[in-house]
């Protein structure tokens, strides 16, 4: 019995896969059933899942299973090292449970003012050493001497590129620098004119920069409608 | 306890998130109990994870209740989330069951719907003047242009490599310094932000 | 049509109506009408009269006892019995027409049918009925109330006329207290007037009091005598400077004359000052109005009996309860009413979420809309269905990261243990399926060992099933391919990447299978991540590439472990500033279908079966219909129609 619908799961699952892929497309005709439908089995899909992944990955082999383990195998190695490292955290996970129930829901929020602060704290450490040092020692070696190279024809290339990536960074940093000086008053806030023109040349950067993204997007959208037209291609060679 | 827990709940998050700081500073000192913090929060997360979608499952059953047009997505919903839950719980994440759930309605769902993405890109795009005649569209709309024109060999005509070159120079100098202007931008505000949960200036979890 | 305005709760009810369809709360007694536009207020305050003396009237038929009479309590009820009891032995002596009249009392009746009085003379029943009131709340005997009555005749008005917009907000007390003054004058005639006798404690009283009529008391506030109905309206209405002679202000020793001139049998009460200063002060206002109260109901219970057009005695009017709340609601016209009927309508409209506006399916935006899908969708399916391989695939050279990628995977040792994030939503497998296939099929050529982690929920799937198609393509058989560990997910975004990136055991203890991996090898060699020999990340997302690169990079550099990327092209614009930082953040990149089939050319391991073609057919349709509707909308803008729409 389980054969047969093993054998008849491949058909079945392209049928249902064909299907669906015409109900989302359907979409471009408009908002419709079709599509609302897709979408919604879809979103119910994706979550149970994502539920069950949890369940098993975090809550069953990290949670469960030592404590099984002490009683089916007896060992107490990781004992220690389970009360220490999981036990705190399923309390805490079933305290922010309250957060299910708005009457209780503010009992739950210590557990998140943790999380906010264990989540910040790495947030700030990665955004240094990842990004803020490394990104402005790029900015730095762009024009590095060691890193020119030696025919003069490619150097002057070399220069040019450095030069527009530095002034790129630097302005687009500056077009998100809004603060301004006291003005008089009766004055309107206006930053100073030279900050104004950098701002500009900032501006025009991030709207390459968008552009670019832009037309990456649109690059990968255009490549999942490759691959819907080829799957839909090959299940009608199938059946028909 | 009105004016108790939030003081409570500030200085929870100033302690843990102090202590995990000072575990990247001083990984002697404070390195373990770093890693034991932030072995909790992963922990947590997780059941985050599980409470948002417990929150999904109760929306939805609230609106069957309600009458109204949505009721029938909800059930849809609810139903082929419940049957997923099964199937994957009797097959393991990794089964051949929960394989084949995933590779016949999440992927072919999940692929459709960014292709959709592609009509209402180009139909945007060709819009765009229509919606705002500025110069900074102007450069925009060249700039997709000119990538999207040396991106592929163009059909009849084949490949043209100034455009490739234009292309490649586009997307690696301009667009790379604006883009790390932007990661400057977003690292900075990251920090400003973190220091401000450190210190206790911000609360976003409810304080 | 003329509505009854409830006492208790303020509601229009129909005139028809006995008791408040609301609240139940009896109106013919109580209730006053609601003005209606362009009704006169007198003509209003004369029907309502009329209103109570309807042959309806629950309150004024006889012998129908109401169930709230079971609520009265049990002295009251004897009180009453014995009063009824009393009465109804007496002869009848009121018009056979009115069934009435058979309970009167011989002693009531000069208090139903007062002597004539002259002109300007005061009405005295008020003052009998609120003095009969009295005696009755006291327990007074009958022989004790025959006597009540014996008040002073006729007392001066204390004002003879008032204007008519003072009368309109007359209260309802003051109509009823009004309404026996107005009984017509041939009843009046035909009820002869028994002598008064004086009790003897109201003797007492009047010797008692040092305050004489002549002297002490105020002027009288009686209703003075005139003609009821619709006339004495008018009367007022036209002619409000100038009373009547009749209505002029007598004084005291007039008044006292004319009551004993018309009423010799009956003596003038003399009250005490105490007892005057209880009476009600405006209940003889002579500015209200008069009623025409022939068609009134007769009081058929109660001290009042036989008294026509007053408040009836009877228990449902008097039934012990909470004294009803007069209702602050404005008395407002049927135009003001439908006007602020329209404001709710209006308000509660605004309150209402509107739904949107359907859309009808043929617009111009939607024609165009589905001219760009077919014309993009069109060729597509012609390059894919034609199978079509004419256009070059692109060269590594020219995708940047593509040959640094390469050269990576090239320098990885035989059965390194390589580190694949599968962190793309399953979305972009169409995009990033040539990439990651030919990279898994590279370090399976390697035999490396393959540990799949994912902070996608998605990904643990992906990574399975992109293993096993890999491998059963590669191998030929459904065999599974050995050397790799699905870990699964690692929950937490940021906080789980640094904790993976220190203690990948203690973040993924177990594979998705249940197998404590970390046991044996080559796992069990692993610390950190710094100890695989390269970590791949597959990723859709910037921000997922930026946070592998924060938190897991820096710590790869100090073993010069590569960090390689597998990208779809909307993250690669994000991820070229790591790539090209000096020292480099990553040091491999394939971006896009196109990086993917450029690195697919470079392995020597390239399918295409019509992708490329269809990719360039799609790229050159996208930009012919972007340049069209840009030129198109230009030349709409640079019309003068299309600046003035602009402005």
């Amino acid at each position: 019995m389980l054969e047969q619908i093993s054998q008849l799961a491949d058909p079945i699952g392209a049928i249902i896969g064909f299907l669906l892929t015409i109900m989302v497309l359907s979409y471009i005709i408009g908002d419709n059933v079709l599509f609302r439908l897709a979408t919604h089995i879809f979103i119910g899909v994706a979550s149970g899942y994502a539920a069950v992944l949890i369940l098993y990955n975090v809550l069953w082999y990290q949670v469960l299973v030592p404590v099984l383990q002490v009683f089916t195998t007896g060992t107490t190695d990781n004992l220690v090292n389970y009360t220490i490292r999981v036990a705190p955290a399923v309390i805490l996970g079933i305290w922010m449970m309250t957060k299910l129930t708005p009457r209780l829901s503010r009992y739950g929020t210590p557990v998140l003012a943790f999380l906010t602060g264990v989540g910040a704290a790495t947030v700030i450490v990665g955004a240094v050493r990842g990004t803020i040092f490394p990104q402005i020692g790029a900015s730095i070696n762009v024009l590095n001497q060691h890193s020119a190279p030696a025919e003069m024809n490619n150097l002057v290339g070399w220069f040019i590129n450095g030069v527009i990536v530095l002034v790129g960074t630097i302005t687009t940093l500056i077009y998100f620098q809004f603060g301004v000086k006291r003005q008089e008053e009766g004055m309107p806030a206006q930053r100073p004119v030279i900050l104004e023109y950098l701002s500009t040349v900032g501006h025009g950067f991030i709207v390459i920069t968008l552009g670019v993204l832009f037309t990456g997007v649109f690059l990968a959208a255009l490549a999942a409608l490759i691959d819907r037209t080829q799957f839909l291609w090959d299940v009608i060679l199938r059946f028909f | 306890m009105k004016k108790i827990l939030p003081v409570t709940n500030a200085v929870i998050a100033i302690i843990s998130g102090s202590i995990v700081l000072l575990g990247y500073f001083f990984p002697g000192l404070f390195g373990g109990i770093q890693s034991v913090l932030i072995g909790w929060a992963i922990i947590l997360a997780a059941f985050a994870l599980l409470l948002g979608i417990f929150n999904l499952m109760m929306v939805h059953w609230k609106k069957i209740g309600s009458e109204g047009k949505g009721s029938i997505y909800s059930i849809v919903l609810l139903i082929s989330l419940v049957l997923t839950m099964i199937i994957v719980s009797i097959s393991g994440p990794a089964g051949s069951w929960s394989l084949w759930i995933f590779n016949t309605i999440q992927v072919p769902a999940e692929i459709s719907l960014l292709a959709v993405l592609a009509f209402v890109l180009v139909y945007a795009a060709a819009r765009l003047l229509t919606r705002r005649f500025k110069w900074y569209t102007i450069l925009f709309l060249v700039t997709v242009l000119l990538v999207l024109l040396g991106s592929a060999p163009l059909f009849f005509v084949g490949e043209v490599g100034l455009l490739s070159s234009l292309r490649g120079w586009l997307a690696q100098v301009p667009a790379v310094a604006g883009a790390r202007g932007l990661l400057l931008g977003v690292a900075l505000g990251t920090v400003a932000t973190g220091l401000r949960i450190l210190i206790g200036i911000d609360r976003p979890y409810g304080g | 049509m003329t509505d009854i305005i409830c006492p208790l709760c303020g509601k229009p009810n129909p005139p028809d109506l006995e008791e408040c369809k609301f609240c139940q709360a009896p109106l013919k007694t109580t209730g006053f009408l609601a003005p209606s536009e362009g009704e006169d207020e007198l003509d209003k305050l004369i029907s309502s009269s009329s209103k109570k003396g309807e042959p309806n009237d629950q309150a004024a038929v006889p012998g129908t006892p109401s169930n709230l009479e079971q609520s009265i309590p049990d002295w009251l009820k004897e009180t009453e019995a014995s009063f009824l009891d009393q009465s109804g032995t007496m002869p009848s002596e009121g018009e056979p027409e009115e069934p009435s009249h058979d309970q009167i009392s011989d002693q009531v009746d000069p208090l139903l049918n007062p002597p004539p009085t002259p002109p300007g003379g005061s009405d005295k029943a008020i003052d009998d009925d609120w003095l009969a009131n009295l005696l009755a709340e006291a327990g007074v005997d009958e022989s004790a109330q025959t006597g009540a009555p014996k008040e002073p005749a006729e007392e001066p008005a204390e004002e003879p006329a008032v204007e008519p917009s003072e009368e309109q907000p007359q209260a309802d007390y003051q109509v009823e207290a009004e309404a026996p003054a107005e009984e017509p004058p041939e009843e009046e005639q035909a009820t002869p007037t028994l002598p008064a006798e004086k009790p003897a404690w109201l003797a007492s009283l009047e010797a008692a009091s040092t305050i004489k009529l002549e002297g002490g008391m105020p002027p009288a506030e009686l209703v003075p005598e005139e003609p009821a109905g619709q006339e004495a309206g008018e009367k007022v209405e036209e002619e409000p400077p100038a009373p009547p002679d009749w209505l002029k202000i007598p004084t005291s020793e007039e008044t006292g004359s004319g009551a004993k001139e018309s009423e010799p049998q009956l003596s003038p009460a003399e009250l005490p000052g105490w007892l005057e200063a209880l009476r009600p002060t405006d209940a003889g206002s002579p500015s209200g109005p008069v009623e025409d109260v022939s068609n009134a109901d007769i009081v058929t219970a109660g001290p009042l009996v036989g008294l026509r057009g007053v408040i009836s005695p009877h228990p449902s009017a008097i039934r012990a309860r909470k004294p009803p709340t007069y209702s602050i609601k404005l008395r407002v016209t049927d135009e003001q009413k439908a006007r602020v009927e329209m404001m709710e309508e209006l308000l509660a409209d605004e309150e209402k979420p509107t739904p949107l506006p359907t859309q009808p399916i043929i617009t111009s935006r939607n024609i165009f809309r589905i001219i760009v899908a077919v014309s993009l969708l069109l060729p597509i399916f012609w390059m894919i269905i034609s199978g079509r391989q004419n256009t070059t695939p692109p060269q590594a050279g020219n995708i940047p990261g593509v040959v640094d990628f390469t050269q990576q995977i090239q320098k990885l040792p035989t059965g390194a243990v390589v580190l694949v994030a599968f962190d793309y939503e399953a979305g972009f497998s169409g995009e990033l399926n040539v990439a990651v296939t030919n990279v898994i099929t590279q370090l399976m050529n390697k035999s490396a060992y393959l540990a799949l982690v994912a902070t996608n929920p998605t990904g643990p799937a992906l990574g399975e099933s992109t293993i096993k198609n890999v491998f059963s393509n590669l191998v030929g058989n459904t065999t599974t391919y050995s050397s790799y560990a699905n870990l699964g997910y690692v929950p937490g975004g940021t906080m789980g990447l640094s904790g993976l990136a220190k203690s990948p055991k203690n973040v993924v203890p177990y594979s998705l299978n249940g197998d404590n991996v970390w046991a044996g090898a080559p796992l069990n060699a692993i610390t950190s991540i710094k100890d695989f020999n390269a970590v791949i990340v597959l990723t859709n997302d910037s921000d997922t590439a930026r946070i592998w690169v924060e938190q897991v990079g820096p710590l790869l550099r100090e073993a010069n472990t590569p960090l390689l990327f597998v990208s779809s092209s909307q993250a690669e614009p994000l991820i070229l500033p790591y790539y090209e930082a000096s020292p480099s953040q990553v040091q491999g990149l394939i971006a896009g279908l196109a990086g993917g089939v450029a690195y697919a050319r470079s392995v020597g391991n390239i399918q295409q079966n019509g992708v490329w073609d269809a990719y360039s057919i799609g790229i050159t349709v996208s930009i012919l219909i972007i340049l069209i509707g840009s030129i198109a909308s230009g030349v709409v803008k640079s019309l003068p129609a299309g600046k003035k729409k602009d402005n």
